[in-house]
């Protein structure tokens, strides 16, 4: 017919357009690398007036608002009919279906986490309480039927920083605040020394135990190839990569980012492909940059 | 300006000319660099582009350009021509349409023409055909990746 051929990045661009269903079913279409495709990898979601957008790319990549094995898990989605009420909700954005869970009562700010078994094949949400009131830590396992929240015992008395956790192989993982320091002592009239000291928390889905690893400062979680890395700072980047939970031993690497634009751009590590290249996000980015 | 220089000449692959105002053929960014740079006279060589093709890309940039005086065309009616230039173009014809958008680098032309494709296209063996490809998985694997997304066939 043509002896010219449309270029790959405009085949993704026609692919991109067609509905889910059409994807799925035109991965049939060739293995020129469609395959990978029918699976959205590197997935953006973005909200706008209340209504969730998802864009993918053919690229293996992990973003954790909540995700784990082909899920994502939201709260705070106001549903109309519940009174604006803030539900939790497991999106599939391979179909587009969503589904709500039960709502749970917080007293305050609210750390929430979804991990996924790999054994059992079990999608549990996680709700650790906030330090000084009177919730409890519960916990969820996504179930055909009804679905209801078990109340679960964690040993330490401490905090999540955030809700960003990351589940690997079955392990979630996410950071919380272990102590803090005040230092008084300091003569500079009004401020005050104030240390924090992290842990990372490692719950193990199946078992529904927790453990936890030291860390020297505040980082970002990463998956880096299956295994848990996390940078620290985003001049030097610096990744360390725990390849024994057991003995806590980590390989670590450090990179100085030469690009200019890097540092004029509030640059922030988003993730990892599978491939182990970096993702960055620019805070300030313009089409312009 | 004079009227000579609000003029240029497009030339297609196959030697065939058109005359088109400055401000029709500037759409193009590949156009656009090119008499930027200087490196051009006032006839500029398409290569990659027949005469049919171009013919067609000229009446949508005519359709696009904002020309003085001229630009009282609601974006609904822009939008209803858009649908009927890509409605009876045939599948070939919009193959080589999506080539030279790209190649003269027209977003809107590009975007328009993508998305004329991904409408009409409603099978496999459409989609085949269309990028001219062949479908390379075994009986097998076809089997195997139809198992795989079950819900995509259920209509």
């Amino acid at each position: 017919m043509n002896s010219d051929s449309i270029p790959f990045d405009l085949i993704i661009d026609i692919f991109s357009r067609l509905p889910t269903k059409s994807i799925a079913r035109f991965c049939c279409v060739s293995n020129m690398g469609f395959r990978s495709s029918a699976r959205p990898r590197l997935l953006f979601a973005v909200s706008q007036h209340g209504e969730w957008s998802f864009f993918s790319l053919p690229q293996p990549y992990m973003r954790i608002y909540g995700y784990a094995s082909g899920l994502i898990y939201f709260y705070g989605t106001w549903i109309s009919e519940e009174e604006y009420r803030e539900v939790p909700m497991i999106c599939n954005p391979n179909t587009g279906r969503y589904e709500t869970l039960p709502y749970l009562y917080r007293y305050r700010k609210l750390f929430s986490f979804f991990g996924f078994d790999p054994i059992d094949k079990l999608f549990k949400v996680l709700f650790m309480a906030y330090q000084g009131c009177s919730d409890d830590h519960k916990i969820l396992t996504l179930e055909t039927g009804e679905m209801r929240w078990r109340k679960i015992q964690y040993p330490l008395n401490h905090m999540p920083f955030s809700s960003e956790g990351i589940c690997i192989n079955g392990v979630l993982y996410y950071l919380a605040v272990h102590d803090i320091y005040v230092r008084s002592d300091v003569v500079d009239d009004e401020r005050c020394d104030i240390t924090f000291v992290f842990k990372i928390v490692c719950f193990d889905v199946r078992s529904e135990k927790f453990k936890f690893l030291d860390v020297e400062s505040i980082c970002k979680l990463i998956n880096y190839k299956d295994k848990l890395g996390f940078d620290f700072d985003p001049i030097e980047l610096r990744v360390w990569v725990l390849e024994d939970t057991e003995k806590q031993d980590w390989s670590k690497y450090s990179y100085t980012l030469r690009d200019v634009n890097f540092l004029a751009h509030y640059v922030s590590v988003v993730g990892v492909t599978a491939t182990g290249e970096i993702v960055f996000s620019m805070c300030y980015y313009t089409s312009n940059n | 300006m004079s009227k000579s220089e609000k003029k240029i000449v497009l030339k297609s692959l196959d030697n065939e000319a058109f005359e088109v105002e400055k401000a029709v053929a500037l759409q193009s960014q590949t156009i656009w660099v090119m008499c930027e740079d200087k490196c051009v006279g006032n006839e500029i060589p398409l290569e990659n582009v027949t005469g049919q093709i171009l013919a067609k890309v000229i009446d949508y940039c005519k359709k696009h350009a904002v020309v003085d005086g001229d630009g009282d065309e609601s974006s609904e009616e822009l939008k209803n021509w858009d649908t009927e230039f890509t409605k009876n173009m045939d599948q070939s014809t919009l193959f080589n349409m999506i080539l030279a958008a790209n190649y003269l680098n027209i977003k809107s032309l590009l975007n328009l023409t993508c998305q004329a494709v991904a409408d009409k296209t409603k099978t496999i063996d459409e989609f085949h055909t269309f990028l001219n490809i062949e479908n390379n998985f075994t009986p097998e694997e076809e089997a195997q990746i139809c198992q795989e997304n079950l819900w995509a066939f259920d209509d």
